[in-house]
């Protein structure tokens, strides 16, 4: 495994020069914490705050969620982030579902060699948290295909050149294949009844921006708010229908999950059939195509309509 | 204090013990359990024999759950064709809350402050009175998370519970507080425990402590201050630190078919304001000052006692690493408590 390219010194530069011209009034990036991950985001509105950015191995946050918060409050304003090729999907999706104005936002791009899985070296003292290894590499780096960040509007540091080593989605092949429809509802069922359901997830998510989940409407009450095993399974299925064609697996409601679902098993298998059903199109991929389920032609065939 | 003996229980006669006295009365033990993806175990107080018995890491949820659970049937009704009859009770099977730590206790002792202030709440109450409390005391912190002196939480105290266990080397030491604490004696008489005596405690190494007592007033003077924009910029408003917390308590109603139900709700969150003519807290600077404030100010400024013991579950437990003992040091040299 590579080690983590060093863009730490460039980016506080960069970040540094942006906010001092004026044209940027804030830079989202990571900083240090003394807690595991041991990164955590960080925002800088003055040239002084930009001293405390890094970019390290641990840096798995989905900053495209700050981005968006942040656009939200102040919509006048233009940011700069720092972003990894696998969060830039989902700015992309963004964009294409009008919630961010492409033009206010400076992605800085770099070459990422792969992020570290917390969840893999839970409880393991900081040196776990210290270099890439095969035993720590998150599963979504194995079949990376955006290692350079895509869409830059700044490229800093060098480009990498890993290939990818795994099928995409591997995990969740393998999971399902071997699976038979009555063992995987018992799976599911276990790993629901353990949800507390403090919303993390959806919280987490960049791409979960309605005002008013449906789970939190109650005229009429579509999801009882009570966390029993049923009602915690219909909040997870019903999430999952709202990712379909979107989730860009950040892999970010499954590292903030308190009680370890295996959340990204139920995207990817949405990501999957999508795949599979709409000619091979992969969210976040390509600014251009349109998304499969907000498009609609003459000649969809309607088959599954009575 | 009439019954000056102690117990030694060994640590392999542990789960026979508390068997046995889960034969007599209910026992709420943490216990630990496999995270649903494989990644590691979490701990939780359960029913005993529901899991493995685990009494010495922190717990993802707090005792607040054996008293105010995530979710309770509050008022139910049955009909037939003559009438409609409303049902609404509230527990009184006595049970034992085995291995409680001084932080969780002191919170619930805190909690029956608020919830016996303008009405009794005979939900709260009832699961009080009918819980026998074995608090397992603490002489050094669990770990680099815990604060409980930094809030007015003694983890060695012992004059309330019914009984009080102390991990000593390969087992447990159990004496008797109150005579509820009986069944447990006679329970660990049963089983062969040997006669110690009762130790002498000291806790140690709870250092570098910021007094935050008293220093309710300060923080409220700052309400509108502007750190407040700028204090956690990473929180994402979920209901983590809340559902975690011993002491946060604040819970929605609502009707579920044919009963109505009482569940946690979480002043993060976006929802937790929002009616449909208004959001008073559109930002999430907001709610979060909100959970600050109502743990390090209102609270202390209506009861007396600060909202929060420092049982250190939001820091192990935020997603994003908010560390709630950093912003309240910024909040303080702010408010120039402390320099």
């Amino acid at each position: 495994m590579t080690e983590a390219v060093n863009i730490g010194e460039e980016f506080r530069k960069k970040a540094r020069e942006l906010l001092r011209k004026g044209e940027i009034n804030a830079v989202i990036g990571y900083k240090k914490s003394g807690l595991p991950p041991y990164s955590k985001p960080h925002i800088a509105l003055k040239e002084d705050d930009t001293d405390e950015f890094i970019f390290d191995v641990n840096c798995v946050h989905n900053l495209v969620l700050y981005v968006l918060n942040y656009l939200l409050e102040y919509p006048e304003d233009k940011v700069a982030v720092l972003l990894k090729g696998c969060d830039q999907k989902s700015l992309i999706v963004l964009a294409q579902e009008s919630k961010i104005d492409r033009e206010r936002v400076k992605v800085i791009g770099f070459g990422c060699p792969g992020v570290i899985d917390p969840r893999k070296v839970e409880g393991d003292e900081e040196d776990a948290h210290k270099s890439l290894t095969a035993e720590n590499v998150h599963d979504k780096c194995l079949y990376c295909d955006v290692r350079n960040t895509p869409q830059a509007d700044i490229f800093i540091g060098e480009m990498v050149d890993i290939k990818p080593t795994k099928e995409r989605y591997f995990r969740e092949r393998e999971f399902y294949g071997k699976k038979s429809e009555s063992e995987l509802l018992d799976f599911w069922k276990g790993a629901f009844s353990s949800c507390i359901r403090c919303y993390a997830c959806r919280q987490v998510c960049p791409l979960c921006y309605c005002d008013i989940c449906i789970s939190y409407r109650n005229m009429p009450q579509w999801i009882e708010l009570s966390p029993t095993t049923d009602n915690n399974m219909l909040f997870h299925v019903r999430r999952a229908m709202c990712m379909a064609g979107r989730c860009i697996d950040c892999g970010e409601c499954e590292r903030v999950c308190p009680v370890g679902i295996p959340l990204r098993l139920i995207y990817n298998k949405v990501s999957l059939e999508i795949e599979d059903k709409y000619d091979g199109y992969r969210a976040g991929m390509d600014s251009e195509r349109k998304p499969p389920l907000q498009e609609y032609s003459m000649a969809d065939p309607e088959d599954f309509i009575l | 204090m009439s019954n000056k003996k102690a117990y030694f229980i060994s640590d392999d006669k542990l789960n026979g013990f508390i068997e046995s006295l889960n034969e007599k009365v209910p026992v709420y033990v943490p216990q630990r359990f496999d995270r649903a993806d494989g990644t590691g175990i979490y701990t939780e107080y359960r029913p005993y024999g529901e899991g493995e018995v685990d009494l010495e890491s922190r717990t993802l949820l707090s005792v607040k759950s054996i008293f105010l659970p995530q979710c309770e049937v509050i008022l139910g009704f049955t009909t037939n064709e003559e009438r409609v009859d409303v049902v609404s009770e509230a527990p009184s099977d006595e049970r034992v809350l085995f291995s409680i730590r001084n932080c969780d206790f002191e919170a619930v002792r805190r909690l029956d402050l608020l919830f016996g202030w303008d009405y009794r709440d005979e939900f709260w109450f009832a699961r009080r009175e009918n819980t026998i409390i074995v608090v397992n005391i603490c002489d050094s912190p669990l770990d680099d998370k815990c604060f409980c002196h930094w809030v007015g939480v003694d983890p060695v105290a012992t004059e309330l519970a019914d009984c009080v266990m102390l991990r000593a080397e390969g087992g447990y030491i159990i004496w008797r507080i109150s005579e509820r604490g009986d069944v447990i004696i006679d329970v660990l008489d049963k089983v062969g425990a040997d006669e110690v005596d009762v130790p002498e405690v000291e806790a140690k190494g709870f250092d570098n402590a910021i007094e935050v007592d008293g220093s309710h007033n300060a923080l409220f003077e700052i309400f509108t201050d502007e750190i407040w924009k700028v204090l956690e910029p990473s929180c994402i408003g979920c209901g983590i630190c809340t559902f975690v917390c011993p002491t946060c308590h604040c819970f929605e109603i609502q009707d579920e078919g044919s009963k109505r139900v009482r569940f946690w709700d979480y002043c993060t969150g976006y929802e937790f304001t929002r009616t449909e003519a208004h959001q008073p807290r559109p930002r999430q600077y907001q709610r979060y000052r909100q959970r600050v404030m109502h743990k390090y100010s209102y609270y202390p400024r209506r009861f007396g006692v600060v909202g929060c013991t420092g049982c250190g579950r939001c820091i192990s437990a935020c997603p994003q690493n908010v560390d709630i003992r950093e912003d309240i040091v910024r909040l303080l040299k702010r408010a120039k408590v402390i320099k």
